[in-house]
Protein backbone atom coordinates (compact mmCIF):
# COMPACT_ATOMS: atom_id res chain seq x y z
CA UNK A 1 0.00 0.00 0.00
CA UNK A 2 1.03 3.75 -1.16
CA UNK A 3 2.78 4.93 2.57
CA UNK A 4 0.73 8.59 1.98
CA UNK A 5 -2.19 6.88 1.99
CA UNK A 6 -3.66 6.73 5.97
CA UNK A 7 -4.48 3.50 7.19
CA UNK A 8 -7.67 4.65 7.98
CA UNK A 9 -10.23 6.50 5.75
CA UNK A 10 -12.93 6.97 8.68
CA UNK A 11 -11.38 7.68 12.43
CA UNK A 12 -14.53 8.36 14.58
CA UNK A 13 -14.00 9.05 18.35
CA UNK A 14 -16.50 9.26 21.19
CA UNK A 15 -19.15 10.62 18.43
CA UNK A 16 -22.21 11.64 20.59
CA UNK A 17 -25.81 13.25 19.80
CA UNK A 18 -28.80 13.80 21.53
CA UNK A 19 -32.07 15.23 20.75
CA UNK A 20 -34.76 14.72 22.68
CA UNK A 21 -32.75 11.44 23.94
CA UNK A 22 -28.88 10.31 23.09
CA UNK A 23 -29.10 9.30 19.44
CA UNK A 24 -25.18 8.32 19.38
CA UNK A 25 -23.67 7.71 22.62
CA UNK A 26 -20.00 7.72 22.58
CA UNK A 27 -19.46 6.23 19.36
CA UNK A 28 -15.28 5.06 18.29
CA UNK A 29 -15.59 3.77 14.81
CA UNK A 30 -12.76 2.57 12.59
CA UNK A 31 -12.87 2.18 8.82
CA UNK A 32 -10.00 0.62 6.90
CA UNK A 33 -8.96 1.99 3.40
CA UNK A 34 -10.39 -0.14 0.92
CA UNK A 35 -12.90 -1.89 3.12
CA UNK A 36 -16.58 -2.44 2.84
CA UNK A 37 -18.23 -1.50 5.86
CA UNK A 38 -21.75 -2.10 7.04
CA UNK A 39 -23.72 -0.73 10.23
CA UNK A 40 -26.72 -3.02 11.12
CA UNK A 41 -29.26 -2.09 13.82
CA UNK A 42 -32.61 -1.92 14.25
CA UNK A 43 -34.74 1.28 13.64
CA UNK A 44 -33.97 4.24 15.49
CA UNK A 45 -30.76 2.97 16.65
CA UNK A 46 -28.66 5.69 15.13
CA UNK A 47 -26.81 4.59 12.47
CA UNK A 48 -28.17 7.47 9.97
CA UNK A 49 -27.79 10.00 12.65
CA UNK A 50 -24.04 8.26 12.81
CA UNK A 51 -24.13 8.29 9.51
CA UNK A 52 -24.93 12.06 8.55
CA UNK A 53 -22.49 13.70 11.18
CA UNK A 54 -19.46 12.08 9.33
CA UNK A 55 -21.01 13.78 6.36
CA UNK A 56 -21.40 16.96 7.99
CA UNK A 57 -24.70 17.02 7.45
CA UNK A 58 -25.46 16.87 11.83
CA UNK A 59 -23.03 18.83 13.74
CA UNK A 60 -22.18 16.43 16.70
CA UNK A 61 -22.48 17.11 20.54
CA UNK A 62 -19.28 15.64 21.28
CA UNK A 63 -16.46 13.94 19.44
CA UNK A 64 -13.81 13.89 17.00
CA UNK A 65 -14.32 12.82 12.83
CA UNK A 66 -11.20 12.44 10.79
CA UNK A 67 -11.69 11.32 7.23
CA UNK A 68 -8.21 10.24 5.51
CA UNK A 69 -6.44 12.30 8.67
CA UNK A 70 -8.43 15.19 7.47
CA UNK A 71 -10.46 16.44 10.50
CA UNK A 72 -14.32 16.88 9.37
CA UNK A 73 -14.84 18.91 11.97
CA UNK A 74 -12.04 21.65 11.53
CA UNK A 75 -12.03 21.29 7.53
CA UNK A 76 -15.30 20.35 6.67
CA UNK A 77 -15.06 21.33 3.17
CA UNK A 78 -11.78 19.67 2.14
CA UNK A 79 -13.54 16.58 4.41
CA UNK A 80 -16.64 16.60 1.67
CA UNK A 81 -14.20 16.74 -1.25
CA UNK A 82 -13.43 13.13 -1.24
CA UNK A 83 -16.51 11.92 0.04
CA UNK A 84 -19.77 10.71 -1.20
CA UNK A 85 -23.10 10.45 0.44
CA UNK A 86 -26.29 9.38 -0.47
CA UNK A 87 -29.38 8.83 1.55
CA UNK A 88 -31.97 6.80 1.46
CA UNK A 89 -34.48 8.79 -0.43
CA UNK A 90 -31.54 11.45 -2.51
CA UNK A 91 -33.92 14.38 -3.90
CA UNK A 92 -33.19 14.31 -7.57
CA UNK A 93 -34.55 17.44 -9.74
CA UNK A 94 -37.68 16.20 -11.47
CA UNK A 95 -37.14 18.55 -14.53
CA UNK A 96 -34.10 17.68 -14.82
CA UNK A 97 -32.23 14.82 -16.96
CA UNK A 98 -29.52 12.58 -15.23
CA UNK A 99 -27.05 14.20 -17.58
CA UNK A 100 -28.38 17.23 -16.45
CA UNK A 101 -28.54 16.15 -12.72
CA UNK A 102 -24.80 14.79 -12.89
CA UNK A 103 -24.00 17.93 -14.66
CA UNK A 104 -25.23 19.80 -11.50
CA UNK A 105 -23.76 18.03 -9.26
CA UNK A 106 -20.53 17.68 -10.83
CA UNK A 107 -20.38 21.99 -10.60
CA UNK A 108 -21.26 21.58 -6.75
CA UNK A 109 -17.47 19.25 -6.39
CA UNK A 110 -16.30 21.74 -9.36
CA UNK A 111 -15.54 19.05 -11.47
CA UNK A 112 -13.77 19.94 -14.88
CA UNK A 113 -17.28 20.29 -17.12
CA UNK A 114 -15.73 18.01 -19.69
CA UNK A 115 -14.18 15.52 -17.53
CA UNK A 116 -17.18 15.44 -15.95
CA UNK A 117 -19.08 14.38 -18.96
CA UNK A 118 -17.00 11.51 -20.07
CA UNK A 119 -16.98 10.45 -16.49
CA UNK A 120 -21.26 11.40 -16.50
CA UNK A 121 -21.93 8.71 -19.66
CA UNK A 122 -19.45 6.27 -18.00
CA UNK A 123 -21.56 6.11 -15.25
CA UNK A 124 -24.82 5.98 -16.93
CA UNK A 125 -23.74 3.53 -19.00
CA UNK A 126 -22.35 1.18 -15.92
CA UNK A 127 -25.48 1.96 -14.22
CA UNK A 128 -27.40 0.65 -17.31
CA UNK A 129 -29.68 4.49 -17.91
CA UNK A 130 -28.49 5.01 -21.50
CA UNK A 131 -31.47 4.63 -22.74
CA UNK A 132 -33.02 7.32 -20.31
CA UNK A 133 -30.27 9.63 -20.13
CA UNK A 134 -32.11 12.07 -22.04
CA UNK A 135 -35.65 12.04 -20.04
CA UNK A 136 -36.48 14.24 -17.47
CA UNK A 137 -36.00 12.47 -13.72
CA UNK A 138 -39.73 12.64 -12.86
CA UNK A 139 -40.55 9.95 -15.50
CA UNK A 140 -37.76 7.61 -13.97
CA UNK A 141 -39.31 4.51 -11.69
CA UNK A 142 -37.25 4.44 -7.72
CA UNK A 143 -35.23 1.99 -8.83
CA UNK A 144 -33.42 4.12 -11.74
CA UNK A 145 -33.94 7.38 -9.85
CA UNK A 146 -31.66 5.73 -6.84
CA UNK A 147 -29.15 4.87 -9.49
CA UNK A 148 -29.20 8.30 -11.20
CA UNK A 149 -28.55 9.35 -7.39
CA UNK A 150 -25.69 6.49 -6.96
CA UNK A 151 -24.17 7.82 -10.76
CA UNK A 152 -24.31 11.39 -8.74
CA UNK A 153 -22.15 9.95 -5.53
CA UNK A 154 -19.45 8.53 -7.61
CA UNK A 155 -19.23 11.55 -9.80
CA UNK A 156 -15.99 13.60 -8.38
CA UNK A 157 -14.47 9.94 -7.62
CA UNK A 158 -14.74 10.09 -4.12
CA UNK A 159 -12.78 7.70 -1.76
CA UNK A 160 -15.35 7.54 0.93
CA UNK A 161 -18.56 6.42 0.09
CA UNK A 162 -21.22 7.00 2.63
CA UNK A 163 -24.38 5.19 1.92
CA UNK A 164 -27.75 5.37 4.17
CA UNK A 165 -30.11 1.82 2.60
CA UNK A 166 -29.18 2.34 -1.07
CA UNK A 167 -30.80 -1.13 -1.44
CA UNK A 168 -34.25 -0.24 -0.36
CA UNK A 169 -36.51 -0.23 -3.41
CA UNK A 170 -34.19 -1.47 -5.91
CA UNK A 171 -35.53 -4.37 -8.22
CA UNK A 172 -33.38 -7.94 -8.23
CA UNK A 173 -31.33 -6.25 -11.28
CA UNK A 174 -30.98 -3.11 -10.05
CA UNK A 175 -29.47 -4.11 -6.17
CA UNK A 176 -27.12 -6.60 -8.61
CA UNK A 177 -25.75 -3.41 -10.59
CA UNK A 178 -25.33 -1.38 -7.72
CA UNK A 179 -23.44 -4.17 -5.61
CA UNK A 180 -21.23 -4.46 -8.35
CA UNK A 181 -20.45 -0.72 -8.85
CA UNK A 182 -19.96 -0.76 -5.11
CA UNK A 183 -17.44 -4.04 -5.32
CA UNK A 184 -15.66 -2.34 -8.29
CA UNK A 185 -15.18 1.30 -6.32
CA UNK A 186 -13.77 -0.54 -3.26
CA UNK A 187 -11.51 -3.07 -5.57
CA UNK A 188 -10.06 0.67 -6.66
CA UNK A 189 -9.08 1.38 -3.47
CA UNK A 190 -12.18 3.27 -1.89
CA UNK A 191 -13.92 2.71 1.02
CA UNK A 192 -17.53 2.23 1.95
CA UNK A 193 -19.70 2.75 4.87
CA UNK A 194 -23.32 1.35 4.24
CA UNK A 195 -26.13 1.15 6.43
CA UNK A 196 -28.94 -1.62 5.37
CA UNK A 197 -31.84 -4.04 6.69
CA UNK A 198 -30.85 -6.25 3.98
CA UNK A 199 -28.91 -9.02 5.95
CA UNK A 200 -27.93 -10.94 3.08
CA UNK A 201 -26.38 -8.00 1.33
CA UNK A 202 -24.47 -7.50 4.19
CA UNK A 203 -23.35 -10.63 4.57
CA UNK A 204 -22.01 -10.83 1.37
CA UNK A 205 -20.37 -7.23 0.73
CA UNK A 206 -18.94 -6.23 4.30
CA UNK A 207 -15.25 -6.80 5.23
CA UNK A 208 -16.64 -5.77 8.79
CA UNK A 209 -20.53 -5.13 10.24
CA UNK A 210 -20.81 -3.09 13.36
CA UNK A 211 -24.23 -3.56 15.41
CA UNK A 212 -25.71 -0.87 16.83
CA UNK A 213 -28.53 -0.42 19.56
CA UNK A 214 -29.01 2.69 21.32
CA UNK A 215 -26.21 4.80 19.71
CA UNK A 216 -23.63 2.05 20.74
CA UNK A 217 -22.12 -0.65 19.09
CA UNK A 218 -23.11 -4.33 20.58
CA UNK A 219 -20.80 -6.14 18.48
CA UNK A 220 -18.18 -5.39 15.88
CA UNK A 221 -16.07 -7.61 13.41
CA UNK A 222 -16.12 -10.01 10.42
CA UNK A 223 -19.12 -12.34 10.14
CA UNK A 224 -16.70 -15.02 12.69
CA UNK A 225 -16.34 -12.28 15.29
CA UNK A 226 -19.91 -11.76 15.37
CA UNK A 227 -21.51 -15.24 15.52
CA UNK A 228 -18.28 -15.57 18.42
CA UNK A 229 -19.59 -12.36 20.42
CA UNK A 230 -22.92 -13.53 20.01
CA UNK A 231 -22.23 -17.10 20.88
CA UNK A 232 -24.63 -18.57 17.70
CA UNK A 233 -22.31 -21.22 16.28
CA UNK A 234 -22.29 -21.45 12.56
CA UNK A 235 -25.61 -19.11 11.90
CA UNK A 236 -25.88 -17.19 8.92
CA UNK A 237 -25.82 -13.03 9.74
CA UNK A 238 -29.20 -13.14 10.25
CA UNK A 239 -29.03 -15.76 12.97
CA UNK A 240 -26.34 -13.76 14.53
CA UNK A 241 -27.60 -10.32 14.47
CA UNK A 242 -31.13 -11.31 16.21
CA UNK A 243 -28.94 -13.35 18.83
CA UNK A 244 -27.07 -10.61 19.36
CA UNK A 245 -30.25 -8.29 19.66
CA UNK A 246 -31.57 -10.68 22.02
CA UNK A 247 -28.63 -11.09 24.28
CA UNK A 248 -28.08 -7.24 24.14
CA UNK A 249 -31.55 -6.30 25.49
CA UNK A 250 -31.33 -9.14 27.71
CA UNK A 251 -28.20 -7.30 29.43
CA UNK A 252 -29.81 -3.99 29.58
CA UNK A 253 -32.48 -5.62 31.67
CA UNK A 254 -30.86 -6.74 33.74
CA UNK A 255 -28.88 -3.19 34.16
CA UNK A 256 -32.23 -1.65 34.65
CA UNK B 1 -47.67 32.67 -37.13
CA UNK B 2 -45.86 30.01 -34.79
CA UNK B 3 -48.14 28.48 -31.90
CA UNK B 4 -45.03 29.30 -29.49
CA UNK B 5 -45.16 32.84 -30.75
CA UNK B 6 -49.32 32.89 -30.60
CA UNK B 7 -49.17 32.02 -27.11
CA UNK B 8 -46.55 34.57 -25.87
CA UNK B 9 -48.62 37.10 -28.02
CA UNK B 10 -51.89 35.65 -26.10
CA UNK B 11 -49.69 35.95 -22.44
CA UNK B 12 -48.68 39.42 -23.12
CA UNK B 13 -51.76 40.27 -23.83
CA UNK B 14 -53.63 38.63 -20.43
CA UNK B 15 -50.98 40.63 -18.79
CA UNK B 16 -52.08 44.03 -19.94
CA UNK B 17 -55.59 43.41 -19.65
CA UNK B 18 -55.22 42.57 -16.00
CA UNK B 19 -52.47 45.60 -15.68
CA UNK B 20 -55.54 47.21 -16.53
CA UNK B 21 -58.23 46.49 -15.24
CA UNK B 22 -56.30 46.21 -11.61
CA UNK B 23 -55.36 50.26 -11.97
CA UNK B 24 -58.91 50.13 -13.17
CA UNK B 25 -59.98 48.93 -9.87
CA UNK B 26 -57.42 51.34 -7.93
CA UNK B 27 -59.00 53.84 -9.39
CA UNK B 28 -62.39 53.22 -8.58
CA UNK B 29 -61.05 53.09 -4.68
CA UNK B 30 -58.55 55.65 -4.73
CA UNK B 31 -60.79 59.00 -6.86
CA UNK B 32 -63.08 58.96 -4.10
CA UNK B 33 -60.18 60.68 -1.20
CA UNK B 34 -59.99 63.85 -3.33
CA UNK B 35 -56.78 65.66 -3.75
CA UNK B 36 -54.06 63.45 -3.44
CA UNK B 37 -51.49 65.87 -4.00
CA UNK B 38 -52.17 67.84 -0.87
CA UNK B 39 -49.79 67.60 2.00
CA UNK B 40 -50.41 64.90 4.06
CA UNK B 41 -52.58 65.15 7.24
CA UNK B 42 -53.06 62.98 9.96
CA UNK B 43 -55.69 61.14 8.43
CA UNK B 44 -53.60 60.15 5.81
CA UNK B 45 -50.47 59.33 7.44
CA UNK B 46 -52.80 57.05 9.56
CA UNK B 47 -54.05 55.44 6.32
CA UNK B 48 -51.35 54.93 4.96
CA UNK B 49 -48.75 53.65 7.83
CA UNK B 50 -52.21 51.23 8.55
CA UNK B 51 -51.60 49.52 5.04
CA UNK B 52 -48.05 49.49 5.18
CA UNK B 53 -48.31 47.56 8.28
CA UNK B 54 -50.92 45.68 6.24
CA UNK B 55 -48.05 44.61 3.45
CA UNK B 56 -45.72 43.98 6.09
CA UNK B 57 -47.45 41.42 8.03
CA UNK B 58 -48.69 39.66 5.25
CA UNK B 59 -44.82 39.64 3.82
CA UNK B 60 -43.47 38.30 7.13
CA UNK B 61 -46.27 35.81 6.76
CA UNK B 62 -45.37 35.07 3.07
CA UNK B 63 -42.00 34.68 4.00
CA UNK B 64 -42.00 32.82 7.40
CA UNK B 65 -43.49 29.79 5.40
CA UNK B 66 -40.99 30.41 2.78
CA UNK B 67 -38.43 30.53 5.30
CA UNK B 68 -39.53 27.19 6.90
CA UNK B 69 -39.19 25.67 3.58
CA UNK B 70 -35.94 26.69 2.51
CA UNK B 71 -34.04 26.10 5.72
CA UNK B 72 -35.97 23.43 7.67
CA UNK B 73 -37.26 21.21 4.40
CA UNK B 74 -35.31 18.42 3.62
CA UNK B 75 -35.61 18.78 -0.18
CA UNK B 76 -32.28 19.32 -1.71
CA UNK B 77 -30.22 20.35 1.32
CA UNK B 78 -29.01 17.10 1.96
CA UNK B 79 -27.36 17.31 -1.78
CA UNK B 80 -25.97 20.37 -1.38
CA UNK B 81 -24.77 20.21 2.01
CA UNK B 82 -23.00 17.33 1.83
CA UNK B 83 -20.98 18.83 -1.12
CA UNK B 84 -18.05 21.12 -0.69
CA UNK B 85 -20.44 24.10 -1.53
CA UNK B 86 -20.10 26.59 1.66
CA UNK B 87 -23.40 26.69 3.43
CA UNK B 88 -23.46 30.36 3.33
CA UNK B 89 -23.48 30.92 0.05
CA UNK B 90 -26.41 28.59 -0.08
CA UNK B 91 -28.44 30.36 2.23
CA UNK B 92 -27.42 33.89 1.39
CA UNK B 93 -28.70 32.75 -2.73
CA UNK B 94 -32.20 31.46 -1.06
CA UNK B 95 -32.68 34.56 1.04
CA UNK B 96 -31.86 36.78 -1.76
CA UNK B 97 -34.22 35.04 -3.72
CA UNK B 98 -36.90 34.57 -0.95
CA UNK B 99 -36.35 38.41 -0.68
CA UNK B 100 -37.24 38.82 -4.66
CA UNK B 101 -39.88 36.85 -4.57
CA UNK B 102 -42.01 38.61 -1.46
CA UNK B 103 -41.20 41.94 -2.84
CA UNK B 104 -42.29 41.08 -6.25
CA UNK B 105 -45.41 39.61 -5.43
CA UNK B 106 -45.98 42.50 -3.14
CA UNK B 107 -45.16 45.34 -5.46
CA UNK B 108 -47.31 43.30 -8.43
CA UNK B 109 -50.20 44.12 -5.85
CA UNK B 110 -49.73 47.48 -5.05
CA UNK B 111 -48.12 48.87 -8.28
CA UNK B 112 -51.96 50.06 -9.14
CA UNK B 113 -52.53 51.55 -6.43
CA UNK B 114 -49.08 53.51 -6.30
CA UNK B 115 -49.36 54.59 -9.95
CA UNK B 116 -53.03 55.73 -10.02
CA UNK B 117 -51.51 57.67 -6.83
CA UNK B 118 -48.59 59.16 -8.47
CA UNK B 119 -50.59 60.03 -11.17
CA UNK B 120 -53.35 61.87 -9.37
CA UNK B 121 -51.35 62.60 -6.40
CA UNK B 122 -47.46 63.67 -7.65
CA UNK B 123 -44.27 62.06 -8.02
CA UNK B 124 -43.84 61.57 -4.32
CA UNK B 125 -45.74 58.88 -4.31
CA UNK B 126 -43.39 56.61 -6.92
CA UNK B 127 -41.29 56.45 -3.36
CA UNK B 128 -43.54 53.83 -2.66
CA UNK B 129 -41.92 51.52 -4.61
CA UNK B 130 -38.83 51.88 -2.66
CA UNK B 131 -40.58 52.07 1.05
CA UNK B 132 -42.16 48.19 -0.06
CA UNK B 133 -38.96 47.10 -1.33
CA UNK B 134 -37.12 47.54 1.89
CA UNK B 135 -40.23 46.58 4.03
CA UNK B 136 -39.77 43.40 2.02
CA UNK B 137 -36.17 43.04 3.22
CA UNK B 138 -37.48 44.45 6.94
CA UNK B 139 -40.66 41.46 6.89
CA UNK B 140 -37.70 39.41 5.75
CA UNK B 141 -35.50 39.67 8.47
CA UNK B 142 -37.93 39.37 10.78
CA UNK B 143 -39.24 36.09 9.32
CA UNK B 144 -35.71 34.40 9.79
CA UNK B 145 -35.45 35.72 13.19
CA UNK B 146 -38.98 34.46 14.63
CA UNK B 147 -38.23 31.12 12.39
CA UNK B 148 -35.02 30.19 13.91
CA UNK B 149 -36.29 31.68 17.34
CA UNK B 150 -39.36 29.25 16.79
CA UNK B 151 -36.72 26.56 15.89
CA UNK B 152 -34.10 27.26 18.66
CA UNK B 153 -37.43 27.22 21.64
CA UNK B 154 -39.39 24.11 20.51
CA UNK B 155 -37.12 22.17 18.01
CA UNK B 156 -36.98 21.09 14.65
CA UNK B 157 -39.78 18.76 14.38
CA UNK B 158 -42.82 21.08 15.41
CA UNK B 159 -40.98 24.72 14.02
CA UNK B 160 -42.57 24.09 10.40
CA UNK B 161 -46.43 23.37 11.67
CA UNK B 162 -45.53 26.38 14.47
CA UNK B 163 -44.14 28.53 11.77
CA UNK B 164 -47.02 28.10 9.29
CA UNK B 165 -49.36 28.49 12.42
CA UNK B 166 -47.46 31.77 13.33
CA UNK B 167 -47.14 33.33 10.02
CA UNK B 168 -50.96 32.70 9.24
CA UNK B 169 -51.82 34.32 12.49
CA UNK B 170 -49.83 37.32 11.75
CA UNK B 171 -51.49 37.43 8.15
CA UNK B 172 -54.53 37.66 9.21
CA UNK B 173 -54.87 39.04 12.91
CA UNK B 174 -54.00 42.78 11.29
CA UNK B 175 -56.70 42.95 8.73
CA UNK B 176 -59.23 41.30 10.46
CA UNK B 177 -58.59 42.75 13.59
CA UNK B 178 -58.94 46.35 11.89
CA UNK B 179 -61.99 44.87 10.07
CA UNK B 180 -63.51 43.79 13.52
CA UNK B 181 -62.94 46.85 15.38
CA UNK B 182 -64.41 48.92 12.03
CA UNK B 183 -67.69 46.56 12.50
CA UNK B 184 -67.89 47.04 16.39
CA UNK B 185 -67.38 51.06 16.19
CA UNK B 186 -69.19 52.35 12.92
CA UNK B 187 -71.16 49.00 11.81
CA UNK B 188 -69.39 48.82 8.18
CA UNK B 189 -66.69 46.17 7.36
CA UNK B 190 -64.40 49.62 6.04
CA UNK B 191 -61.49 49.42 7.29
CA UNK B 192 -60.27 53.10 5.97
CA UNK B 193 -63.82 53.90 7.51
CA UNK B 194 -62.00 53.38 10.97
CA UNK B 195 -58.59 54.69 10.26
CA UNK B 196 -60.07 58.07 9.07
CA UNK B 197 -62.62 58.34 11.96
CA UNK B 198 -62.80 61.19 14.58
CA UNK B 199 -62.09 58.93 17.52
CA UNK B 200 -59.39 57.16 16.06
CA UNK B 201 -57.20 60.52 14.82
CA UNK B 202 -57.21 61.89 18.14
CA UNK B 203 -54.98 58.99 19.28
CA UNK B 204 -52.68 59.47 15.92
CA UNK B 205 -49.33 61.82 16.77
CA UNK B 206 -49.46 65.29 15.06
CA UNK B 207 -48.39 65.88 11.54
CA UNK B 208 -44.83 67.33 13.07
CA UNK B 209 -44.24 64.60 15.26
CA UNK B 210 -40.70 62.63 14.74
CA UNK B 211 -42.51 59.16 14.53
CA UNK B 212 -43.72 60.41 11.32
CA UNK B 213 -39.81 61.03 9.71
CA UNK B 214 -40.09 58.70 7.62
CA UNK B 215 -42.36 59.87 5.66
CA UNK B 216 -39.48 63.11 5.04
CA UNK B 217 -37.69 61.66 2.18
CA UNK B 218 -40.64 60.63 0.00
CA UNK B 219 -42.37 64.46 0.77
CA UNK B 220 -38.71 65.61 -0.09
CA UNK B 221 -38.76 63.80 -3.57
CA UNK B 222 -41.64 66.46 -4.32
CA UNK B 223 -39.25 69.02 -3.88
CA UNK B 224 -36.90 67.60 -6.24
CA UNK B 225 -34.36 67.07 -3.53
CA UNK B 226 -31.76 64.94 -4.94
CA UNK B 227 -30.55 62.76 -2.21
CA UNK B 228 -34.16 61.53 -0.99
CA UNK B 229 -34.17 58.47 -3.03
CA UNK B 230 -31.32 57.40 -1.15
CA UNK B 231 -33.48 57.96 1.90
CA UNK B 232 -36.51 56.56 0.72
CA UNK B 233 -34.62 53.31 -0.24
CA UNK B 234 -32.70 53.46 3.71
CA UNK B 235 -36.16 53.64 5.24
Amino acid sequence: MDQDVPSFALEVRGLTKSFEKPAVDGLDLSVRTGEFYTLLGPNGAGKTTTLRMITGLLKPDRGSIAVFGIDALADPVAAKQITAWLSEEPMIYDKLTPMEYLEFVAGLWSVDSRLAAARARELIGWLGLETHANDRCEALSRGMRQKVALAGALLHEPRLIILDEPFTGLDAGSARLVRSVLRERVHAGCSVIMTTHILDVAERMADRIGVMVAGRFLAEGNLDDLRRQAGAGDGDLEDTFLTLLETGAAKRAVVA
Amino acid sequence: MSGRRRSVRRAALGVIAIALFLHGFAYLVLHRYGDLSRPPDQRMLAVVTAMLALYGSLMVSQAMERVTRAFYGRTDLDLILASPVAAWRLFAVRIGAIAVTIAAMSLALAAPFIDVLSWFGGVRWLAAYGVIAALAMVGLALAMILTVGLFRTIGPRRTRLCAQIVAAIIGASFAIGVQFAAILSYGTPSRVALLQSEALTKYVPDVGSILWWPRAPCSAICSRSQPSWALVLSC
